[in-house]
């Protein structure tokens, strides 16, 4: 695995709702990538390719279902699985504010340290964690 | 730049992730330790000026700026009327207008300090706090 970062726009919508007057996030949504290079922290969700049909969609993160731990917040593990094609190399997953479109906000990412080839009826699962520290 | 605490680190996650309530934020000066204090620290190991008027300012939402991952808060300033304060090294940030049963979200150790403040002197901060 790779190093998850905060991207800006996560560092910015963080300090607007522990300080300032942002509402909470109700939920954040999961994603894949298969963005080749490393996307830089101030990239948004425009900048990241997902995989499109063959059974594709973010997961839901839903508020109150983490698990916090020493500074560290942790998701029940997440699968995502390929169903009528394949879905080609995955090279990361990222954490957004919408389900859908690239309307939302960028929170953070991981980079894998080498991609997970996905084919169909194959499937890629993650354990989503985020330190706060 | 206000360092998080381990408390505040763990309020953060549970503001973020959980259905915890985010609360009320207060600015608080600290006269002891002399040295900053530790990411571990919690509000039983500050020790806040005791006489001349001294109380903590509740921060307000909407005088926070948050621009390129910095959150800068409009500057308050604190009074000593009565009696002088002493020497003040730092400041903090906590969920409780008084009292050492909170959370200590973070400190900062004035790198220009100690301010030593008379009575009739005064203390202005402006809070910072990033998150990267």
């Amino acid at each position: 695995m790779g190093t998850p970062m905060w991207c800006d726009e996560g560092e910015n919508r963080v300090l607007g709702i522990l300080l300032g007057d942002t509402p909470v996030d109700g939920a954040y949504y999961l994603g894949l990538y298969k963005n080749s290079v490393q996307p830089g922290e101030d990239d948004v969700v425009a900048d990241m390719t997902e995989p499109s049909g063959y059974g594709y969609a973010r997961k839901v993160l839903t508020r109150g279902g983490w698990t916090i731990a020493a500074g560290a917040a942790t998701y029940a593990e997440q699968t995502f699985l390929a169903v009528g094609g394949d879905w080609g190399n995955i090279y990361g997953y990222f954490i957004t504010t919408t389900l859908t479109g690239t309307g939302g906000k960028l929170m953070g990412l991981e980079h894998l340290g080498s991609p997970l080839s996905v084919l169909n009826g194959k499937g890629v699962k993650l354990t989503p964690k985020i330190k706060c520290a | 730049m206000a360092k998080f605490c381990d408390e505040g680190e763990n309020w953060a996650a549970n503001v973020l992730f959980k259905a915890q309530a985010r609360g009320s934020l207060y600015l608080g000066l600290y006269t002891a330790p002399t040295s900053e204090p530790a990411e571990s620290a919690a509000l039983t190991d500050l020790t806040e000026p005791s006489t001349g008027g001294y109380a903590r300012v509740q921060l307000a939402d909407g005088d926070w700026t948050v621009v390129l991952s910095v959150a800068t808060h409009i500057q308050k300033s604190l009074a000593a009327s009565g009696a002088a304060w002493g020497n003040v090294y730092g400041y903090f940030i906590c969920s409780v207008v008084s009292g050492t049963a909170g959370i200590l979200h973070a400190v900062e150790q004035f790198t220009d300090g100690p301010y030593n403040v008379p009575d009739g002197g005064s203390v202005k901060v402006t809070p910072k706090m990033t998150v990267s």
